[in-house]
């Protein structure tokens, strides 16, 4: 690694610094709080200088092949400038930013190689440190986190289709009793229960039965046109998002127990976690599904397009989301361990 | 199809609604029949064109276009009873081109079941017919009430049938435009997204736990 300063530490009034000479440079030193890292209890410190550039947000620039991977260190330095933990500045400029990245490599934190600041290696591979590990529960932390932005994001989807089939539910009540209020009319007309014979009716009465069947079976004909197989097709598409929100925070669950597990390994200088192996072998292309799903293509489609793509799709609209869901549901049940 | 086979039948019930409202007395069952046939046999051609374009629009198209404006000032003009909608050339030029509107013989239709742009228009017309039904409706309602007083029993059927008619053909336009925003918030290319992303993530999760 080419490093870009050296560094001192030094206490001022009590509290450590570390002073970083830029290498060949006649610039002012930087100065920046030592203990961030240099503390005896990793929680709460160097931590969240990890959680601060692992977050949701940066997810998508995390780049992670085979259990090794990180970040652009310029991206890094994005992350940690003017970022708070605790209500606490880190630090405030981006130059400070660039020497605590560098300084974090220096205390075995990270690696930097090249212009990328490795912050992942691969326990299959090699022992890892705590540092190490405590960087994989980190982005643990930050995935379960994302996931809950989505999970949040699905249930107003629902809720919105939630609305729309109880509107049709009532529509559809208020149909029924239509027809059941003109069979009711029709019944009347006759001395008993049950629909009269004709022959047997006044001639007034049989003008009214007249218009009364009429009316029945042109409240029949509005049913047919209303497509009545849809309140069931949507009721059955809210019912499996339903179903496949349920399973998602089971899986969920899932990853709150590899974090936690991973931490506290972290924590007690253990090994790696053997069942968080998995996601290491699958943090790349789960943070590229995670990271996809932050790009948004509404605005990218003409309207002219959008409408010519509903038109396209209508007929499968609701299955296709219903197969979706279905989907969604059962691997969601599989990633949760109930089964395999 | 065009809105104006809408607009004529329902300018046919106004206007023997109105006829029948304004007669002094409905003793004379065979004159409130004749209105009331009229009036009925108009709402049921609305009910077949409407059945015949619900079924024509697939639901869809339920977005806001660019040329909205120029097909509801038609709409709401022939609604109006104006021929001239009062628009300039180039924004009826510009729906012609986008297929909202049709020009024949020097008139502008509004056609409702060819291409993607009627699919829109329909929405748009769907909407406007909702609000004069509901007029239509509220005079219903004051025929059957006072046919109720002063008619014969066949005649309070009559119009308990024309009003019962139109409550239920305002209700097929209440769920055919609720399905549309059902199916426009369902298939529009965000949710569609989401949902599909997620699961795929759920399907890299399953990855990981049979690895």
């Amino acid at each position: 690694m080419t490093r870009k300063y050296s560094f001192e530490t030094k206490t001022i009034n009590g509290q450590q610094f570390v002073i970083a000479d830029g290498r060949g440079q006649s610039s002012e030193p930087i100065r920046v709080r030592a203990d961030w890292i240099e503390s005896d209890d990793m929680e709460g410190k160097w931590e969240d200088l990890i959680k601060q550039i692992v977050q949701p947000e940066n997810i998508d620039q995390i780049d992670i092949d085979e259990g090794h991977g990180g970040i652009n260190r310029r991206e890094a330095v994005e992350a940690l400038a003017g970022a708070t933990a605790d209500g606490e500045t880190i630090v405030s400029s981006e130059q400070q930013a660039d020497v605590l990245v560098e300084y974090l490599a220096e205390e075995d934190i990270v690696e930097i190689e090249g212009e990328e600041l490795v912050l992942f290696r691969d326990p299959d591979e090699e022992s890892l440190n705590s540092a190490a590990l405590m960087n994989w529960a980190a982005l643990m932390s930050a995935v379960i986190e994302s996931i809950d932005e989505h999970l949040e994001r699905v249930e107003d989807a629902k809720e919105r289709f939630q609305e729309t089939v109880d509107t049709l539910e009532v529509e559809q009540q208020d149909s029924e009793e239509r027809l059941s209020k003109t069979a009711q009319r029709i019944q009347n007309l006759g001395p008993g229960q049950g629909v009269p014979d004709p022959d047997t009716l006044s001639d007034e009465e049989r003008q009214e039965y007249t218009q009364l069947k009429e009316h029945y079976l042109y409240l029949q004909d509005i049913e047919k046109a209303k497509s009545e197989n849809f309140v069931e097709n949507v009721s059955a598409g809210v019912d499996q998002i339903g179903m496949a929100i349920e399973r998602l925070e089971a899986a969920r669950e899932a990853y709150d127990m590899f974090h936690n597990n991973t931490r506290k390994a972290a924590l007690k200088s253990s090994v790696f976690p053997e069942e968080a192996l998995e996601f290491v072998d699958n943090a790349g292309s789960l943070i590229n599904e995670l990271a996809g799903q932050e790009e948004s293509q509404a605005d990218d489609v003409a309207d002219e397009d959008f409408a010519e793509m509903i038109e396209e799709n209508h007929g499968e609209a609701v299955q296709e989301q219903a197969a979706e869901t279905a989907n969604l549901a059962e691997t969601a049940e599989e990633a949760a361990g109930f089964k395999r | 199809m065009y809105a104006s086979s809408f607009i004529e039948a329902f300018e046919t019930v106004e206007s023997a609604v109105e006829r029948a409202l304004s007669l002094d007395t409905y003793r004379r069952a065979g004159r409130v029949r004749r209105i009331r046939s009229e009036a009925v046999a108009a709402v049921d051609d609305i009910a077949e064109l409407a059945t015949v374009a619900v079924a024509g629009v697939e639901l869809s198209g339920y977005g806001e276009w660019e040329t909205d404006d120029t097909v509801e000032s038609v709409i709401a003009a022939r609604i109006a009873g104006r021929d001239d909608p009062d628009l300039a050339v180039e924004d009826i030029d510009r729906a012609v081109s986008a297929d909202r509107l049709v020009e024949e013989a020097g008139t502008v239709l509004v056609p409702l079941t060819e291409g993607s742009g009627a699919i829109r228009n329909w929405w748009l017309l769907a909407d406007a017919l909702r609000d004069w039904l509901a007029d239509l409706i509220d005079d219903a309602r004051r025929l059957h009430r006072r046919a109720s007083v002063d008619g014969s029993d066949l005649v309070e059927t009559a119009f308990w049938t024309l009003l019962d008619r139109l409550v239920a053909l305002r209700e097929l336009l209440d769920e055919a435009l609720t399905m549309g925003e059902f199916v426009y918030r369902s298939t529009r290319r965000e949710t569609f997204e989401l949902l599909t992303d997620v699961g795929r993530i759920a399907g890299t999760i399953t990855e990981r736990t049979h690895a």
